[in-house]
């Protein structure tokens, strides 16, 4: 019913972002791994409503609406 | 020290003085702006100071909210990350949101292991080595603080992620700071972490929703915070933009742990005092408390006053110096003129002083009026004059102070101040004269007054000036000069001058309808006989009755005159010819009866008498006066003691006429140096004499058409008029001069004699002597050189003078000759007086000597009279050979005619007589 989908744009603006923190004089070291922050949410709004799940207010305003696949 | 000097050491103090106000003036125009700028410039600081201080109560609104929010739901995942992603865009000064976690030290690894399956791969707590200025795996300690959450992340900032905060003092303060005070602290961002200035702000979060109560619950139930970064720059941001020349700073004041929180914003002004100089300073700093720490805020601007303000300042000291000049030189040209009216006063004062005292001096009295012709000044003359004092006369009508008469007519003059104003308007400045003063009790007074009108500076009347002198004096001797002027002071009548004067009037009077007027011209004969018997004296006691006889006879409208020496005049007017006549005569004969008695001695005078008549206007005085001398002068040589009337056509009137033209070419021969003369040789005959050479001067005078004139045209004019002294004076120095100048080419063994001839008149002339004798000095003539001639009559006429002048002269060795001998017949008794050397036969012997036995019979008797008496003979008019024989055999001495030689010019006179030298030398 939801789906928690990462950004892969977020990687090429990181990396971008990376390139020019060293070229500015950061340490490649100092720079840590980090994992992906940004994702998008979508909600099967099929499913919720076979599921019988009513719309929950914190995530309308967050969720991209999913209905093929049906 | 002169009023100049004053002026100009002022004047130096002055211009000082106005240097230092045009600067001021300059300098409160910049004060006042600089005020101006100053005070927009606080108002500029106030909006920053509120702009700023209410970004950072924001912020620290915004952590106390982050910090409730973790506890509702932690700062991670997603929605917080884009929660906290729309603050950092709403508030842009806010440069990274951070979430600490706490935590321990036995805790670490578990920590750390979270971390990495949280995503973090390489996750382990770092710190700082400040020696490595590297991050390093930090070092056992009991607690970190770690940045877990950094909002926005970005590769530049997430170094931090990982890294232990708590190590650094300040932040460590900071945590301690919130946790006693359970706020928000804040810190300067550590160097390690940026280079960019910011602050951070941080609120402690704990575990559980309530609030540790004491500093040592807060330690254990702290669980991390949030901290946000603010950037400096964007914080200032918008107010840069708007004010580009203010400099920004902010500070955060030291710590203070143990003071008490502060509630309100303490702002403080630095007034910076103003400048003279173009560029001030401003700055203003305001201290304010957040997030428990004293921030300071630091404004600073640089002012330079623009093109404008100068240019302002600079009119304004521009203006000041020109109305600062305006009123020094106004200023100047007051005391200039209060300077010069100190003057002017000064030299008015000194000007009164000394017109009152020049006219207490002066001589003449001064009267001053004002309009109303009432007296205002009387000088001391005047009192005296007037015969009123000063005091009495102030105030007084003039009129009534001054009278005057006219001296003329002896009528009292009304207004004598208006009448001698007007008429000193006509006559051009002259005074009002001939007037009598008639001072009370006392005579009158000839005065001469002059009334001149006062004026002011305005050209307007202020009264009259009468100046009155006495000149009764003056007027006295005036008349007495003019009577001397006009009258003969031996008789008291007329003299010539005067009488001259009557005859110039008469002649003016001359009309239609005038019956004539006639002049006599009477000459006394023989009163020179008087003079010499009885002297002058008697001469004037006869003159004086005769003038008293003589105005006893005309009327009362005649005029008589004495002429000079015993020369009358006598103008009968309105008197026809006839009757002039027989006035004349009657004069003549009461003359003729009266006897002038002197010493008992008696003397018949007579009296000669020219009458003219004076009928023609067009005629003058001299003309009338020459005609009766003619008159006079035919009634004597009439016979004396005769009236003779002029007529113009009369023989011995046109020969009197020419006497007189001859006269007047005397005097222009004399002037013009036209009389010129000759040398005629006397032959020696007698071998005796053959060694003296005799030369007579003759004289000559050139006329007008070229013509010679003789010795006897000109002559007897000369005597008659009375020039011949001032001939004979000519001939006695031209002879002179061409003796001196033929001296050295005569022959000294011939013995040089120069005869000149000398006037009737001459001899006896003391005047005439002694001019001869200083003009043979003036030559170095020597007188034995020297033979005067004279005439046996002018000898015989004044025989004792004649003496006497012969004498004076022969004594110093000059000679004498006696011309014309024999013409004259005079008795032979004189000449054996005369101290004379040589005998002129009169040539009319000599030439009638050849055919008349008489002629022949003279010279001879003549000749041997001279030789009697021891004389040389000089025969005259010797014309031929004849003649020559005939006088040699009788004896004559010297010879001169035409038959000897005609007379020569002395040039070549000169030249034949060198020549003969020069052959007598070479002979010799």
């Amino acid at each position: 019913m939801l789906g928690f989908v990462k950004k892969p744009q977020e990687q090429g603006e990181w990396a971008a972002k990376t390139a020019i923190a060293i070229h500015e004089g950061i340490p490649i070291q100092r720079i840590p791994i980090v994992a992906n922050r940004k994702w998008e949410i979508y909600e099967n709004t099929l499913l919720m409503k076979l599921a019988d799940v009513k719309d929950i207010d914190s995530l309308r305003a967050r969720t991209k609406k999913y209905q093929q696949g049906l | 020290m002169t009023a100049g000097n004053n002026l100009k050491t002022t004047s130096r103090f002055q211009g000082l003085l106005f240097a230092v106000l045009v600067l001021l003036g300059g300098a409160i125009v910049m004060f006042a702006d600089q005020q101006a700028e100053r005070k927009k410039f606080l108002e500029y600081s106030d909006l920053v100071y509120q702009g700023i201080a209410q970004r950072l109560l924001t912020a620290e609104g915004a952590i106390t909210a982050l910090v409730n929010f973790d506890h509702d739901s932690t700062i991670d995942g997603n929605i917080a990350d884009g929660v906290l992603q729309d603050l950092v865009k709403a508030y842009p000064y806010i440069y990274s949101i951070a979430k600490l976690d706490w935590v321990r030290w036995r805790d670490r690894n578990d920590y750390e292991k979270h971390m990495q399956e949280e995503g973090m791969a390489e996750m382990t707590i770092r710190e700082y080595d400040k020696e490595k200025d590297a991050f390093v795996k930090a070092s056992r300690r009991s607690s970190y603080l770690v940045t877990s959450v950094l909002i926005p992340m970005e590769p530049k900032t997430s170094q931090v992620l990982g890294l232990d905060l708590y190590l650094n003092k300040e932040v460590e303060a900071a945590v301690l700071l919130a946790m006693q005070e359970n706020s928000v602290s804040m810190i300067k961002v550590p160097d390690f972490l940026t280079t960019q200035p910011g602050l951070i702000m941080m609120k402690n979060i704990y575990f559980g929703r309530l609030k540790p109560e004491s500093l040592q619950e807060s330690k254990r139930q702290i669980n991390g915070a949030v901290m946000l970064y603010i950037d400096q720059e964007k914080i200032f941001s918008s107010f840069i933009d708007h004010f580009p020349d203010i400099t920004f700073d902010l500070t955060l004041l030291d710590f203070d742990m143990a003071g008490a929180k502060r509630d309100e914003f303490a702002a403080s002004h630095d007034h910076n005092s103003m400048s003279l100089l173009p560029t001030v300073k401003f700055t203003d700093h305001r201290v304010f408390n957040v997030a428990n720490r004293d921030v300071l805020l630091e404004l600073t601007r640089m002012y330079h006053p623009g093109l404008l303000q100068i240019s302002i300042a600079l009119a304004v000291m521009i203006l000041i110096a020109v109305l600062l000049k305006i009123w020094s030189v106004s200023r100047t040209h007051q005391r200039l003129a209060a300077a010069k009216q100190e003057e002017s006063f000064q030299a008015l004062f000194s000007e009164r002083e000394r017109a009152e005292v020049t006219l207490s001096s002066i001589a003449d009295a001064v009267i001053t009026t004002d309009n109303h012709n009432n007296i205002t000044f009387l000088n001391p003359i005047a009192e005296n004059l007037m015969a009123i004092s000063n005091e009495e006369a102030f105030g007084k009508s003039v009129n009534d102070v001054v009278h005057l008469l006219d001296e003329e007519s002896q009528e009292e003059i009304v207004n004598p101040l208006e009448s001698c104003i007007e008429k000193k308007i006509e006559n051009d400045g002259i005074m009002s004269s001939h007037l009598l003063a008639l001072p009370a009790g006392k005579s009158p007074l000839s005065v001469d007054l002059s009334c001149s009108r006062l004026k002011d500076i305005r050209d307007q009347e202020m009264g009259l000036v009468i100046i009155m002198r006495d000149v009764t004096h003056e007027r006295e001797l005036k008349k007495q000069l003019t009577y001397q002027a006009s009258h003969d002071s031996l008789t008291g009548l007329f003299n010539r001058g005067k009488f001259e004067q009557e005859i110039r009037n008469t002649i003016q009077s001359i009309g239609d309808d005038s019956p004539g007027h006639v002049l006599c011209y009477m000459d006394l004969d023989q009163f020179k006989i008087v003079n010499d018997t009885c002297g002058h004296i008697a001469g004037d006691a006869l003159l004086k009755q005769l003038s008293q006889l003589l105005m006893s006879r005309i009327r009362e409208s005649d005029v008589l005159a004495r002429l000079g020496g015993d020369e009358f005049g006598l103008l009968l007017r309105n008197c026809e010819i006839e009757n002039a006549v027989q006035i004349a005569d009657t004069l003549r004969l009461a003359v003729r009866q009266f006897i002038f008695r002197w010493d008992d001695r008696a003397f018949d005078v007579r009296m000669s008498i020219g009458v003219v008549a004076v009928n023609d206007p067009q005629s003058t005085h001299a003309e009338l006066m020459s005609a009766a001398d003619v008159a006079c002068y035919i009634a004597k040589e009439s016979g004396r003691d005769y009236v003779h009337t002029y007529k113009p056509d009369e023989k011995s009137v046109t020969q009197h006429h020419e006497l007189m033209q001859w006269s007047q070419k005397i005097q222009d021969a004399l002037r013009e140096d036209r009389f010129f003369l000759m040398l005629q040789t006397m032959a020696p005959l007698l071998s005796a004499q053959s060694d003296i050479q005799v030369q007579e001067f003759l004289l000559r005078m050139r006329l007008d058409d070229g013509s010679i004139a003789r010795p006897y045209s000109f002559i007897p004019a000369a005597e008659r008029y009375g020039l011949m002294r001032d001939v004979d004076m000519w001939v006695i120095e031209h002879c002179f001069e061409i003796i001196r100048d033929v001296r050295k080419d005569t022959d000294s063994s011939v013995t040089y004699l120069y005869s000149i001839n000398l006037s009737g008149q001459s001899v006896g002339d003391p005047q005439i002597s002694d001019f001869i004798v200083s003009k043979m000095k003036e030559y170095e003539i020597d007188p034995n050189q020297i033979m005067l001639e004279i005439t046996e009559t002018a000898a015989i006429t004044n025989y004792q003078t004649a003496m006497d002048f012969i004498s004076l002269l022969s004594d110093i060795g000059c000679r004498f000759a006696l011309d014309d001998f024999g013409a004259g017949l005079s008795s032979f008794g004189y000449l054996k007086k005369m101290k004379v050397d040589f005998l002129k036969i009169d040539g009319q012997f000599v030439k009638g000597m050849a055919e008349d036995p008489i002629d022949r019979m003279m010279v001879n008797n003549i000749t041997h009279l001279a030789y009697g008496l021891g004389l040389f003979v000089i025969a005259e008019s010797v014309e031929d050979a004849t003649l020559m024989e005939m006088l040699r055999d009788i004896g004559v001495h010297f010879a001169q005619g035409y038959h000897v030689q005609r007379p020569t010019n002395i040039e070549d006179w000169k030249k034949e007589n060198m020549l003969k030298t020069i052959f007598m030398r070479t002979v010799h």
